[in-house]
C-alpha cells in the first residue's frame, strides 16, 4: 500500500466506458475535448476513455434516436439514474471531480469543504 | 497495518471538549486518560485544534497507527462502521476506492500545507455529567445521580471535578469559537442529560443568535426520560437535528440497566419525540451502549427501529467497565444470541451493499442490519472474557443493594451463571 506520499505522486485516471445503442444515422460522442465517435453507428457500440482524476466531466452524444445503455466510470454504472436527454443530445456533466461529484448523487451525506 | 487502514482525516476538521473541559483530538480516541492535558481554563479551543493537535495530524499523515485510535480498529475488525470511516466519509473518502477518493476529496491541499489555520467544524461537546439517570454502565463524570449514588455507598470517595458547563465564562469562551466559524457543520452533545443541562439551552441560543442555526446540525443524545418544550423550540429552528435516543432494550432488562427508568416512561417519551421529529423532519437513531447484560435483548431495539424507520447506532464496542463487555458471555451463552441475530438479520437483509453513510434516512433499514450483524461478529471471535464475571457480580451485588432490585428478576436465563460467579 502506499504512502500518503506516495498516493500524491501517483497519476491516476478514470477509466469511462460507454455503451450506445443506435437507431439510425449519425452519432457523434464528445468527452470533455475529445470527440471519440463522429460517424454513421449501425450496431451497438462501446467507446473507452481515460481521463485525469480531478477532471470534472462532461459527456455529449449527438444524436436521432441512439441511446444511451451503460456509462460506467471506474466500473460502476451510471445508468440509467444518471444522465439527461434533451432532444438530439444526451449529456451527463458533473461540473466537479467525478468522486466528489459521485459521493452527492450517491446520498454520501455531507461533504465539509475546507475554511477559506 | 497499511496506511490506507490507519489513516483518518479526523483531526483536520473535528475534536472534542471533555466534562471537565479537557480538549481530546476524537469523539471515539481512547478514553483511559481523560484527566489531563490541555484544558479551556488555560487554552483556547482554536489553540488546541491549531497547534497542540498538529503532532496527530503528522502522524496519521506519516502512517502511523495511533494508540488512541483502538476502538476504531475494532470496530473495523467485527464489520461494525468505524468512527474512522464516517470521518474519512465526512471528506468524500470511501474506504473501498481509496486512493482515488481520497486523491479527489477537497482536502488535499489542506493536508499537504505545513500552515494549519482551519478551525473545527464538527465538534463533540461534553457538557457535564447533570443528570436524572443512572445507567449501570456508566461513570461519575457523566452521571450525577450516579456519582451522588456510588459516593454514598464507596465506589469513588469524591465527586467529579465541576463540569466546565457550568461555568459561565468557560461557557463564553467556547461560544467565541463557535462564532469565529461560520462553517461549522456539525455539533454533537451529550451529557449527562442533554435537555435538563442549563449550558445545552444556552448553547443552542447562542447560534441561533448568531444565525449558525440556519447553516449547523445539532446531535445530542437524550436519555427518554426527560423533555423541556423551550428546548424543542430552540431545536426546531435548526436546519438539521441528529436525534439520538438512549435505550439497551425494549424489554424490562431496560430499567435494570438504565435505572430508574421504567419502560412505560421510555416508550411514551419515545412517542413524543418521534411526534416533533417527523413534524420537522429530524433523523432519529437509538443509541445504544451493548453490555453482557443487553445483548441477549439487543434484538427487541433493532426490531422496534425497523419497523419504525429508526437507525441504530453505537458509538464503539464498549471497553469500559471491562467486566460488563458482552465477551464477558461465555461462548456457551452466545451461541443462542449468535443465532437469533443471524436468524432476524437474514429475515431482513435487503441488500448486500456496504452502507458508510448510516445517517442516509432512506438506508436505515439496511443500516440497522449491517449494523447488528457487527454483534455476530464480535460474539463469535471476541475471546471469551468469562474471567470477569466475579467482577461484575461483585459490582452488581454493592449496587443492588442500594437500588433494592436483583438482575434475576430481569435476566432468569443468567441465573445459573451468575450463581456460578458468586452471586
Amino acid at each position: 500500500m502506499k504512502t500518503f506520499s506516495d498516493l500524491l505522486a501517483t497519476n491516476l485516471g478514470i477509466d469511462i466506458e460507454i455503451t450506445i445503442v443506435p437507431n439510425k444515422g449519425k452519432v457523434e460522442v464528445w468527452i470533455n475535448d475529445k470527440q471519440l465517435y463522429n460517424f454513421d453507428m449501425i450496431k451497438t457500440t462501446t467507446l473507452k476513455y481515460q481521463i485525469p482524476i480531478l477532471q470534472p466531466i462532461n459527456i455529449q452524444v449527438y444524436h436521432s434516436g441512439a441511446y444511451v445503455k451503460s456509462l460506467k466510470f471506474d466500473d460502476w454504472e451510471a445508468r440509467p439514474q444518471y444522465g439527461e436527454e434533451r432532444p438530439g443530445i444526451w449529456q451527463l456533466i458533473t461540473q466537479i471531480p467525478f468522486y466528489q461529484w459521485k459521493h452527492f448523487v450517491t446520498g454520501q451525506g455531507w461533504l465539509l469543504q475546507p475554511n477559506q | 497495518m497499511t496506511f490506507q487502514d490507519s489513516f483518518c482525516p479526523s483531526p483536520w476538521f473535528h475534536m472534542r471538549i471533555n466534562p471537565a473541559g479537557h480538549y481530546e483530538f476524537c469523539r471515539w480516541a481512547d478514553k483511559s486518560n481523560r484527566d489531563s492535558g490541555p484544558n479551556i481554563k488555560d487554552v483556547d479551543p482554536d489553540d488546541f485544534f491549531q497547534n497542540y493537535m498538529q503532532p496527530v495530524r503528522q502522524q496519521l499523515l506519516n502512517g502511523e497507527v495511533l494508540q488512541g485510535c483502538k476502538e476504531c480498529h475494532l470496530m473495523e475488525q467485527h464489520g461494525k462502521i468505524s468512527g474512522r470511516q464516517r470521518q474519512l466519509l465526512k471528506i468524500g473518502v470511501r474506504v473501498d476506492q481509496f486512493e482515488k477518493t481520497l486523491v479527489s476529496s477537497p482536502w488535499i491541499p489542506i493536508f499537504t500545507n505545513n500552515k494549519f489555520d482551519q478551525m473545527p467544524q464538527d465538534w463533540q461537546i461534553d457538557l457535564g455529567n447533570y443528570c436524572n439517570s443512572a445507567c449501570i454502565f456508566c461513570e461519575p463524570a457523566y452521571s450525577s445521580r450516579l456519582a451522588t449514588e456510588w459516593k454514598r455507598i464507596g465506589f469513588i470517595d469524591q465527586l467529579p471535578k465541576a463540569a466546565w458547563a457550568d461555568n459561565p465564562v468557560l461557557v463564553e469562551k467556547f461560544l467565541q469559537t463557535l462564532k469565529k466559524t461560520p462553517t461549522i457543520k456539525y455539533l454533537h452533545f451529550i451529557g449527562g442529560e442533554t435537555v435538563i443541562t442549563p449550558a445545552f439551552k444556552i448553547i443552542l441560543q447562542a447560534l441561533i443568535d448568531q444565525g449558525l442555526n440556519k447553516t449547523a446540525t445539532i446531535g445530542f443524545t437524550t436519555n427518554l426520560i426527560s423533555w423541556d418544550d423551550e428546548v424543542v423550540e430552540l431545536l426546531t429552528q435548526f436546519q438539521g437535528i441528529n436525534l439520538g435516543m438512549s435505550v439497551e432494550t425494549f424489554t424490562p432488562v431496560n430499567d435494570y440497566i438504565r435505572w430508574p427508568s421504567d419502560l412505560s416512561t421510555v416508550l411514551t417519551t419515545l412517542d413524543r419525540w418521534q411526534t416533533i421529529a417527523t413534524m420537522h423532519g429530524w433523523f432519529m437513531q437509538f443509541r445504544t451502549t451493548p453490555t453482557v447484560l443487553s445483548i441477549s435483548n439487543l434484538l427487541s431495539v433493532y426490531d422496534y427501529a425497523l419497523s419504525h424507520g429508526i437507525a441504530v447506532e453505537s458509538c464503539n464496542f464498549l471497553q469500559n467497565p471491562a467486566f460488563m463487555r458482552p465477551s464477558v458471555l461465555p461462548q456457551s451463552y452466545r451461541n443462542n444470541i449468535i443465532a437469533q441475530i443471524r436468524g432476524w438479520a437474514n429475515k431482513n437483509r435487503v441488500e448486500a451493499k456496504k452502507i458508510i453513510n448510516t445517517r442516509h434516512p432512506d438506508s436505515a433499514s439496511q443500516q440497522i442490519v449491517q449494523d447488528i450483524e457487527s454483534y455476530v461478529n464480535y460474539l463469535e471471535q471476541e475471546p471469551d472474557q468469562s474471567h470477569r464475571l466475579p467482577d461484575l457480580i461483585a459490582f452488581l451485588k454493592k449496587l443492588e443493594v442500594s437500588r433494592q432490585n436483583c438482575i434475576i428478576d430481569y435476566l432468569p436465563e443468567y441465573e445459573n451463571l451468575f450463581r456460578s460467579a458468586g452471586y
